[in-house]
C-alpha cells in the first residue's frame, strides 16, 4: 500500500515537471511577442530660453539645437505668436508641448527626424499610419513606497489601453501614441487613481502613489444583477475574495468560507473526501429548512464542482435589501460566486500546486480488549447470570487479541491539487483559461478517493464602442470511491477482541456474526462519477450613454452515475448475498436574464434603475435500480446482469421559473441613499391559484460623515454609514408537484396488473413561505481605514410555512400540505471588525474578527397539536428549530447502579414519543465566528485563521448499553460498580435483562450528548515570496499550511464539528507553490 | 401587463413524469382499470379491515380465539378493554376511509365520462360502489354511527358528523342494489378468477346485509340467487373449499406470493411455522370453546370433518396446542381469504326461513351438516332451528369474521360473552371506540361511543 503511494507521488511529480516545461514555452513566446512590438527611441534634450520670441523663430532655434526639422503650414500654425519660456535639458516633445501650449496645434515626432505641426483634430485622421508611438512606463507604489504588484493601469482613449503592474509595481505600455491621456489605476484595497497625463517623447518613468483604502469603501461588491461600491451599499453583503479562498487547502469552496463571513454558518459534515458541507445564512427561517440560493455566474450550480482557485469572489447576500431581488428564492440568503475572467494587460500564466498530508483531527478513545472483557463479565455478574458460549460467544474468543480498530484503519492520506491558469487581455479581448486536478485520499485505510478534474474558459470582447459580449464554459468531472457511510461507527464499536490481521499477515476477513468485522465492511463501496458543465454567454449593448441593455444566458448540465456494491464478504455473516444499486441522473438548467440599466446624474442627484427578467427551466431525470445475487456470484457485474431486481425507480422533476424584477437606487448629495426592489416570480412548484408572488424591499442609508459639518471636523479619515432595510422574500425549494394530487404508479400489482391510487390531496393554493426581513446596520471606518467595523442586527419572521394540516382520516388522508399558520422568528447580531494594528515599510499586520449571534424560535405552529406522534416530537413552540429530543437523564441510583430518567407522564415507564421525550438540546449554535490574521514582513507572509462555534450539542457515540456486545468510549470506565458508588455512568448490565433495557436508554438521553462548542485554529500558513525576476518569473511563492491543527473543545467524542458517527474532520499539513510568469 | 402574465403562466407550466397526476388517473380505460386495481391493493394493506387482520380482531373480540400475542392492541381486544389510542383500531378506521376515498374519487371522475365502453364503465363504478358499501358495512359493525363521506371533498369530510347507523344501512342497501345492476355477471370477464367483484358478490353482501337488517324475505331472495346459480357449488373435500378459486368462492382477495410486496400474512397469524424445529406459538389460537363446539357423528363416531380440516394440533412446546388451520399457506397464498362463500348463503337462507317459519330451513342447514359428515339436524321449532344455524355458523364460518357480528345482531353478545369473559365484558363493549386522534382533529365526531367517554 505505502509503496504504491510513493510511486504515485513520483508519477505526479513527473507530470508537474512536464507542465513546467510547457509553461516555460508559453512564457517564452509571450516575451518574444512583447519585445518585437517594443520600439526604442533615442532621447533628445534641448535647452532654450525665449523672451517674447515669435513662434516661427522659436521653431528655427529648436531645429538648430535638436537636429530635427519642422514641417508646417504658415496658414495653420500661428507663426507670429510670441513665446516666452526657458528650459534646461528639456525633453524635445515636452518642450514642444510647452511651446505650442495655448494653440490648437500639436506636434508629431516622426522617425526620420522630422516634426510635423498640424491642427489637432484634422491631424488625427491623416496621421493614422505615421503616428508617433512611444513607450510609456511607470511605477505604482503606496504611501510607504511599497510597490503595488498586480494593479491595473488604464489609458483612457477611444481604444482603452491597459497594463498590469509587475512584482516591483512597474508597468509599461510599449507602443502608445503620444498625446494627452486620462490614466486610471485600480488596485484592490486602494482608491482608484485618476489623473491627466501628457505622454510625450521620453517623459521617463512616472511614479504614481495610490492611497490605501483598507477594506476599502471603494471596493466594488457584486450584488444581485449588478455591482455596487461598498460605500453605497444599503444591504447586508459580505465579500470574500480569491486571495482568502485560495489560502485554504480544501476541496469545497464552502469549506474555504468557514469562519470568514459573519452570519454564514459553514459546517463540514465529515472528513470523508468529497463529503457535503452544510451551509446556513442567518440561521433557519422555516421548519422546511431550505438552503441558500447558490448561483455560479448567474446559474444555480453545485459548489462541490467548482474549483476554489477559479473563483474571483464570493458574495453572501443576507438582508431583504440584497435578497428581495431574488424574490421567491431569497429567504435563505443568496451566495453569488463569480469566477475569474481575464484582465486587460500582459498575459499571465500561473500555477498553483500543493500537496497535503491528512489525518483525523481526533479519534474518540475506546476500551481496550481487557477493559471490554472486564465490563462484559461484570455485566453478567451484576445480573447474577452465568454466561455460556451460546449467549456470550465473545467471552469465549481468543482473549490475547487487542485490536484498536481506530489505529488500524485510520491512516495518513495524501491530497494533491494542481491548478494552472492562463489569462490576459488586450483592448478588444480578455481571456482566461484554467485547468486543474485534485486528488484527495481518505484517512480510512484503502484506496478511497475523491478526484476532480476541472477546466474553465472565459472570454470577454469589446466588439465596438457600444457592444460587448463574452462567455465562458466550466467543466468539472469528479470521480469518487468511498466506503459505506457507516464505517466510522463500525470502527468505533467493533470489538477489540476481533483480530485485525489473520495469521498469514493479511487483513482478517473472517466473519464473527453477529459481531461486525470492520475489515469485511470495507469490502463494500460506493462509486460515483459526476459531470458538471456550466456555460454562459452575454451581450452588453449601450443603447445610449445612460441606458444599457444586457442579456445573460447560462446553462448547467449536470449528470452523474453511481454504483454501490456490497459483496457477500461485506455482510456480518459468512453467507450473505451480494447486493448493489445503480443509478444515473441527468439534468439541464437554462437560465435567461435580460436586463435594462439606466443611470443618470443631475446636480447632486444620482439615479440608477434596473429592469430585468428571469426565465429558468430545469429538467432532469433519475433512474435507480437495485439488485442482489446469492453469494456464489461474486462480482459487481454479475450482480447487475444476473441479479434479482429489488426496486427500479425513474423520476423526472421539471422546474420552471419566470419573473420580472426592478430596482431603483437614488443617491442625494453623496450621503442619502435609497433603494427599492420589486420582484414578481412565477414558479411551477406552486398551485395554480398562487403561481405568482410579489416580493419587495425598501432600504435606506445615511452617510453621516459626508455631512459638511462632520467633514470639516473629521476630514476624510472617518466614515460612518447607517443603513437599514425591510422587505419580503420567499422560498420555493420544496420540490415539484406538491400542489397536485398524484397517483403513484410503483404500488404493488393486483392480480399481476398495475395499480394506481391517489397518493395525496391536491392543494391548488400552495404557495411560497414568506419571510419578512428587517436589518439595521452600520459601517464605520476610522483612522484612515485602519479600523473598519461592520455591525448588523437583523430580525426575520417567516409565516405560512408549508406544513401538514393534519386531517381527520375520514378524508382518506392524514394530512394536506398547506401554508399553515405558524411563525418562526430569527434574529441576531453580527459584527465584523477589521484592523491594521501595525503597518510600516516592512511589516504589516491585519487582523479581522467576526462574530454572529443567532436566536431562533418557533413562535407558534398550531398544527403540532394534532400531529402524528413522530411529527410531534420534532418541534416545540417557544424553542429553536433543529432540536434534539430524548430522555432527561437524572444520573445513577447509588443503590442499584441503574440509570434514572425523568418520568414526565408519571406512568412508571420511560417511553420515546411520549411526554417522557423532551427537548435535550439543539444543533443550531448560539454564536459562531472567526478571527483571522495576516502578517507581512518583507517577503514573508503569515496567516493565522481561527474559527469558533458555541452552543451546539452532539452525540458522542454510545451505541449500546454498557455490558452489551459493542465497544464503548473509555469514559464508561467510571461506571457504577458497587452499592454506594456515586457516579454518572450506570452499571454494566447483561443484554436482554430489564436492567440492560433500562440502562441502554442512555443512548436516547442527554447522557449521550455533549457540548460540541469549539475554538479551532483553522489555518496557519507561512509563505515566502522569492525574488525571481532573473528567472523570468513575475512571482514565486512557497508556503506551508497547517489546517485544523489545534482545537479547544470539551467534547467527549471525536471531532466536535460535523455529524455524529462519521469520519472525523481532517488535520492537514500542506506544502505548496504559487508561480506566476 | 395582463398579456405578459398569461404568457408567463404558459412559461412555467410543467407536466409531471413518473407519477400520474390524479386528473390523469381516470383519463382512459387503462388508467381507470389501474385505479380500480389500486382500490383492491388498498384492501390488502396490513392492518386493514379487509384481510386476515380483521379475522383475528373479530376472533379476539368474541369467543373464537385464545390470544397469546403480547401485543397490547390484541390483548385489549381479547379483554374488550380497548383504549381510545388503540393503534389497531385506528388502522381499521384509517384503512376503511382510505378505501372509501379512492372509491369516491373514482365514482366522481368516471361517472361523467362519455367516451368509455358502457359495460366497462358500469363495471368500474359497480366495483367502486360495492367496495364503498362494503367498507361502510364493516365500519358500522365496528363503530356504530360513523361519518358518511360520499365525496372526495376533504374540506367537507374533515368536519363531518356521524350519521346514525340506520342511515348508513339504508345507504348500503341502496348502493348494493345499484351495484348488482352495474356489475358483470360471473367471472368470465375476469378470466374465471374470483378475485374481483361481480354481480354475485353484490348479491352475497346484499343477502348478508338484509339478514343483518332482518329483512328476511330479501335475504332469502338474494341468497337463493346464489344457491341456484350453478357457478357455485359446495366441494366435498374441505381442502377444495379453502384453496384459491374454490367453486364455493364468491369473492376472495388476491395476494401475491411471499417474495412480492403484497404477501398475505393471514396464515402467519394462526399457523406455526412447522418447517422449523421449534416453531413459535402463533399469536391467535382457536378457543377451547370453539374446538369443543365441533360435534362428533353419534352414529359413526367420526368427528366433524371440518374439525379435521380447520383445527390442527402442535405437540411442541409441551403440552402442545390446537391451532387454526383454515389459512394454511405461509408462502404462496394458494388459499386466499374469502369474503363470501356459498356455505354462508345456505346458512343465511336457513336463518331467514326459520325467522319466517318457512319450510326449507332445516334442509339448508342439512346441506352444510351432511358435507361435514354429520347427520341431519334434529331442530324443528323456530328457536331450535335458529340455534342450529348459530351453531353451524360458529363452526363452519369460524375465523371468517362472522362470530362477533352474529353475537351482536342476534342479541346474544351479553349472554354469551358475559359468560365467556365474566370479569371484563361490559354491555358497552359491542362497539369499538372512535380513535381519539380522530376526535382531536374533528370534534364533530363527538360524542365518543358509550363506555369510552372517560378515557
Amino acid at each position: 500500500m505505502k509503496k504504491y503511494r510513493l510511486f504515485r507521488i513520483n508519477y505526479k511529480a513527473l507530470t508537474v515537471r512536464l507542465v513546467f516545461l510547457q509553461m516555460k514555452i508559453i512564457a517564452l513566446s509571450l516575451f518574444l511577442a512583447i519585445n518585437c512590438s517594443a520600439s526604442v527611441f533615442s532621447q533628445v534634450t534641448v535647452s532654450v530660453s525665449f523672451e517674447k520670441v515669435p513662434l516661427a523663430d522659436a521653431l528655427k532655434i529648436i531645429e538648430q539645437k535638436s537636429g530635427y526639422r519642422f514641417i508646417y503650414s504658415n496658414n495653420v500654425v500661428p507663426v507670429k505668436r510670441e513665446i516666452t519660456l526657458s528650459a534646461q535639458n528639456e525633453d524635445l516633445s515636452a518642450l514642444l508641448t510647452k511651446v505650442l501650449e495655448g494653440t490648437n496645434i500639436e506636434s508629431r515626432i516622426m522617425r526620420n527626424k522630422v516634426i510635423t505641426l498640424s491642427e489637432k483634430k484634422a491631424e488625427e485622421v491623416k496621421q493614422k499610419e505615421s503616428v508617433q508611438n512611444l513607450a510609456f512606463s511607470g511605477k505604482v507604489i503606496d504611501k510607504t513606497n511599497m510597490p503595488l504588484p498586480g494593479a491595473t493601469v488604464r489609458l483612457l482613449t477611444e481604444k482603452e489601453l491597459a497594463a498590469v503592474t509587475n512584482r516591483d509595481g512597474e508597468f509599461r505600455f510599449p507602443d502608445v501614441p503620444s498625446g494627452r491621456y486620462t490614466i486610471k489605476i485600480n488596485f484592490l484595497g486602494y482608491e482608484t487613481y485618476q489623473t491627466e497625463i501628457n505622454i510625450a517623447n521620453s517623459i521617463g518613468q512616472q511614479v504614481f502613489v495610490l492611497k490605501a483604502n483598507e477594506h476599502s469603501l471603494q471596493e466594488v461588491v457584486v450584488v444581485g444583477y449588478g455591482e455596487s461600491k461598498r460605500k453605497d451599499l444599503i444591504g447586508s453583503v459580505s465579500r470574500v475574495t480569491a486571495n482568502e479562498i485560495t489560502k485554504q487547502p480544501v476541496n469545497n469552496l464552502l469549506s474555504a468560507l468557514q469562519g470568514l463571513v459573519p452570519g454564514l454558518e459553514i459546517s463540514n459534515q465529515s472528513g470523508t473526501p468529497g463529503s457535503p458541507v452544510s451551509v446556513r445564512i442567518r440561521g433557519i427561517n422555516s421548519i422546511n429548512a431550505g438552503s441558500p440560493l447558490v448561483l455560479v455566474d448567474n446559474v444555480p450550480a453545485d459548489l462541490a464542482s467548482v474549483a476554489p482557485s477559479d473563483v474571483e469572489s464570493v458574495e453572501v447576500l443576507k438582508d431583504a435589501s440584497s435578497t428581495a431581488i431574488y424574490g421567491a428564492r431569497g429567504s435563505n440568503g443568496v451566495i453569488l460566486v463569480t469566477t475569474k475572467r481575464g484582465k486587460t494587460g500582459r498575459g499571465q500564466v500561473s500555477l498553483q500546486a500543493y500537496s497535503s498530508l491528512t489525518s483525523p483531527t481526533k479519534l474518540a478513545p475506546v476500551l481496550s480488549a481487557d477493559e471490554y472483557l472486564m465490563i462484559r463479565k461484570e455485566a453478567y455478574k451484576n445480573d447474577n447470570i452465568t454466561y455460556t458460549a451460546l449467549d456470550a460467544p465473545d467471552l469465549f474468543m481468543d482473549n490475547t487479541i487487542n485490536t484498536n480498530w481506530g489505529d488500524e484503519l485510520y491512516n495518513t492520506a495524501l491530497a494533491q491539487d494542481y491548478q494552472l491558469n492562463f489569462s490576459g487581455g488586450s483592448n478588444e479581448i480578455n481571456y482566461f483559461f484554467s485547468g486543474g486536478f485534485r486528488d484527495e485520499n481518505s484517512t480510512i485505510k484503502g484506496d478511497w478517493y475523491n478526484r476532480r478534474y476541472n477546466l474553465r474558459t472565459g472570454v470577454d470582447a469589446r466588439l465596438s464602442k457600444r457592444l460587448k459580449a463574452g462567455g465562458g464554459i466550466g467543466y468539472t468531472y469528479s470521480k469518487n470511491n468511498t466506503y459505506s457511510g457507516a464505517i466510522a461507527a463500525v470502527i468505533y464499536y467493533a470489538l477489540p477482541i476481533i483480530p485485525f490481521q489473520s495469521s498469514n499477515g493479511m487483513d482478517n476477513l473472517t466473519a464473527y456474526s453477529p459481531y461486525i468485522n470492520p475489515n469485511r465492511q470495507l469490502t463494500s463501496y460506493n462509486r460515483s462519477t459526476g459531470n458538471q458543465l456550466l456555460g454562459n454567454v452575454y451581450m452588453d449593448y449601450n443603447i445610449y450613454d445612460k441606458l444599457n441593455f444586457r442579456t445573460d444566458v447560462s446553462f448547467n448540465n449536470n449528470s452523474g452515475k453511481n454504483s454501490s456494491f456490497a459483496p457477500s464478504t461485506s455482510s456480518i455473516a459468512e453467507d450473505g448475498s451480494n447486493s448493489g444499486s445503480y443509478g444515473y441522473s441527468d439534468g439541464l438548467t437554462i437560465n435567461i436574464e435580460p436586463k435594462l440599466n439606466y443611470e443618470k446624474n443631475f446636480g447632486n442627484h444620482n439615479l440608477k434603475a434596473l429592469l430585468g427578467g428571469t426565465y429558468l427551466n430545469t429538467s432532469g431525470s433519475t433512474t435507480n435500480i437495485s439488485t442482489s445475487t446469492p453469494s456464489n456470484a461474486m462480482d459487481e457485474l454479475n450482480t447487475i446482469v444476473a441479479g434479482t431486481v429489488g426496486f427500479r425507480t425513474y423520476s423526472e422533476e421539471p422546474y420552471k421559473f419566470a419573473s420580472i424584477f426592478g430596482r431603483i437606487n437614488y443617491k442625494f448629495n453623496e450621503r442619502y441613499l435609497l433603494e427599492a426592489v420589486v420582484r414578481r416570480d412565477g414558479s411551477s412548484r406552486f398551485g395554480p391559484e398562487n403561481k405568482f408572488g410579489t416580493f419587495w424591499s425598501i432600504g435606506g442609508a445615511y452617510i453621516l460623515t459626508e455631512e459638511p459639518i462632520f467633514r470639516s471636523f473629521f476630514g476624510t479619515d472617518v466614515f460612518i454609514k447607517i443603513r437599514s432595510s425591510y422587505g419580503t422574500t420567499g422560498t420555493d425549494g420544496i420540490g415539484s408537484f406538491r400542489y397536485i394530487a398524484t397517483s403513484p404508479v410503483a404500488l404493488s400489482p393486483y392480480m399481476n396488473n398495475p395499480t394506481i391510487a391517489v397518493g395525496n390531496l391536491a392543494n391548488p393554493a400552495l404557495k411560497w413561505e414568506e419571510t419578512k426581513k428587517f436589518n439595521v446596520g452600520a459601517d464605520i471606518n476610522l483612522f484612515k481605514d485602519r479600523v473598519s467595523i461592520v455591525a448588523d442586527y437583523y430580525k426575520s419572521q417567516t409565516n405560512g410555512m408549508l406544513y401538514s394540516d393534519f386531517l381527520s382520516l375520514v378524508t382518506g388522508f392524514n394530512n394536506i400540505i398547506r401554508n399553515m399558520p405558524g411563525i418562526v422568528d430569527n434574529s441576531g447580531y453580527e459584527l465584523n471588525l477589521n484592523l491594521v494594528p501595525f503597518i510600516d515599510k516592512k511589516v504589516k499586520w491585519t487582523t479581522s474578527f467576526n462574530i454572529s449571534f443567532i436566536k431562533n424560535k418557533l413562535v407558534s405552529l398550531p398544527a403540532l397539536e394534532n400531529a402524528t406522534f413522530g411529527a410531534k416530537y420534532l418541534y416545540k413552540e417557544g424553542s429553536p428549530l433543529d432540536l434534539i429530543w430524548g430522555f432527561n437523564y437524572q444520573g445513577v441510583d447509588p443503590q442499584t447502579g441503574l440509570a434514572l430518567f425523568e418520568d414526565v407522564d408519571g406512568n412508571g415507564g420511560i417511553t420515546s414519543y411520549t411526554p417522557d421525550y423532551q427537548v435535550i438540546g439543539k444543533r443550531l449554535p448560539d454564536l459562531f465566528g472567526g478571527w483571522n490574521n495576516t502578517l507581512n514582513y518583507e517577503n514573508f507572509d503569515l496567516t493565522v485563521n481561527s474559527q469558533f462555534v458555541k452552543g451546539v450539542l452532539k452525540n458522542y457515540n454510545i451505541y449500546a448499553g454498557i455490558g452489551d456486545v459493542y465497544n464503548l468510549p473509555t469514559s464508561v470506565l467510571s461506571r457504577w460498580q458497587q452499592t454506594g458508588d456515586i457516579t454518572d455512568v450506570p452499571r454494566a448490565a447483561a443484554p436482554g435483562t430489564a436492567a440492560a433495557i433500562n440502562n441502554s436508554k442512555i443512548n436516547q438521553s442527554n447522557f449521550a450528548f455533549d457540548d460540541a462548542s469549539y475554538f479551532r485554529v483553522k489555518n496557519i500558513t507561512l509563505g515566502y515570496t522569492f525574488s525571481v525576476k532573473r528567472l523570468g518569473l513575475s512571482n514565486l511563492r512557497a508556503y506551508a499550511t497547517g489546517y485544523n491543527l489545534f482545537t479547544i473543545s470539551k467534547f467527549k467524542g471525536d471531532d466536535p464539528e460535523g455529524n455524529s458517527n462519521v469520519v472525523p474532520m481532517l488535520k492537514t499539513y500542506t506544502m505548496g507553490l504559487n508561480l506566476t510568469f | 401587463m395582463c398579456l405578459v402574465f398569461v404568457s408567463c403562466e404558459k412559461l412555467i407550466e410543467t407536466e409531471p413524469v413518473g407519477v400520474i397526476s390524479t386528473d390523469k388517473a381516470y383519463d382512459n380505460e387503462k388508467n381507470i382499470e389501474a385505479s380500480v386495481n389500486g382500490i383492491y391493493y388498498k384492501l390488502q394493506q396490513t392492518g386493514s379491515l379487509y384481510n386476515g387482520n380483521f379475522y383475528s380482531i373479530y376472533a379476539a373480540l368474541s369467543d373464537e380465539a385464545k390470544v397469546l400475542t403480547p401485543a397490547v392492541n390484541s390483548i385489549e381486544f381479547s379483554t374488550n378493554q380497548i383504549s381510545v389510542a388503540n393503534m389497531a383500531v385506528s388502522n381499521l378506521w384509517n384503512n376503511a376511509y382510505d378505501v372509501i376515498y379512492q372509491c369516491n374519487s373514482l365514482i366522481e371522475n368516471v361517472t361523467p365520462k362519455t367516451d368509455l365502453n358502457t359495460v366497462k364503465k358500469n363495471q368500474f363504478i359497480g366495483e367502486a360502489k360495492f367496495l364503498r358499501a362494503y367498507s361502510y358495512f364493516m365500519l358500522a359493525q365496528y363503530f356504530g354511527d360513523v361519518p358518511l363521506a360520499l365525496s372526495s371533498d376533504y374540506r367537507a369530510n374533515n368536519t363531518l358528523s356521524r350519521s346514525p347507523v340506520t342511515e348508513i344501512n339504508d345507504f348500503i342497501t341502496e348502493e348494493l342494489e345499484e351495484a348488482e345492476v352495474l356489475l358483470p355477471d360471473g367471472f368470465n370477464i375476469y378470466g374465471g378468477v374470483r378475485t374481483r367483484i361481480t354481480k354475485q358478490a353484490a348479491q352475497a353482501l346484499n343477502a348478508r346485509q338484509y339478514l343483518y337488517r332482518e329483512n328476511w324475505n330479501k335475504a332469502i331472495e338474494k341468497s337463493s340467487l346464489l344457491i341456484e346459480n350453478n357457478t357455485f357449488s359446495l366441494p366435498e373435500n374441505f381442502d377444495d373449499v379453502l384453496k384459491s378459486n374454490s367453486p364455493e368462492s364468491i369473492f376472495e382477495l388476491w395476494f401475491s406470493s411471499q417474495s412480492a410486496g403484497t404477501y398475505n400474512y393471514t396464515a402467519g397469524l394462526f399457523v406455526p411455522n412447522i418447517s422449523l424445529p421449534n416453531p413459535a406459538t402463533p399469536g391467535f389460537l382457536p378457543s377451547d370453546k370453539l374446538v369443543n363446539a365441533f360435534e362428533t357423528n353419534p352414529i359413526t363416531f367420526t368427528p366433524d370433518k371440518r374439525k379435521d380440516a380447520f383445527i390442527r394440533f402442535q405437540s411442541t412446546p409441551s403440552p402442545g396446542y390446537n391451532y387454526l388451520f383454515k389459512y394454511r399457506d405461509r408462502t404462496t397464498n394458494s388459499d386466499q381469504p374469502k369474503f363470501f362463500r356459498l356455505a354462508e348463503q345456505y346458512l343465511i337462507r336457513a336463518e331467514a326461513r326459520a325467522q319466517l317459519n318457512l319450510p326449507g330451513a332445516a334442509d339448508d342447514i342439512d346441506v352444510i351438516r351432511l358435507r361435514a359428515g354429520l347427520p341431519k339436524t334434529v331442530a324443528v321449532t323456530q328457536s331450535q332451528l335458529l340455534d342450529a344455524v348459530a351453531q353451524e355458523r360458529f363452526v363452519e364460518l369460524c375465523f371468517e369474521g362472522h362470530r362477533w357480528p352474529d353475537l351482536i345482531r342476534t342479541g346474544q353478545a351479553d349472554v354469551v360473552l358475559g359468560a365467556y369473559k365474566p370479569t371484563t365484558w361490559q354491555p358497552t363493549d359491542k362497539l369499538l371506540p372512535i380513535p381519539a386522534t380522530e376526535i382531536g382533529r374533528n370534534s364533530n365526531l363527538n360524542p365518543q361511543n358509550p363506555g369510552y367517554q372517560n378515557q
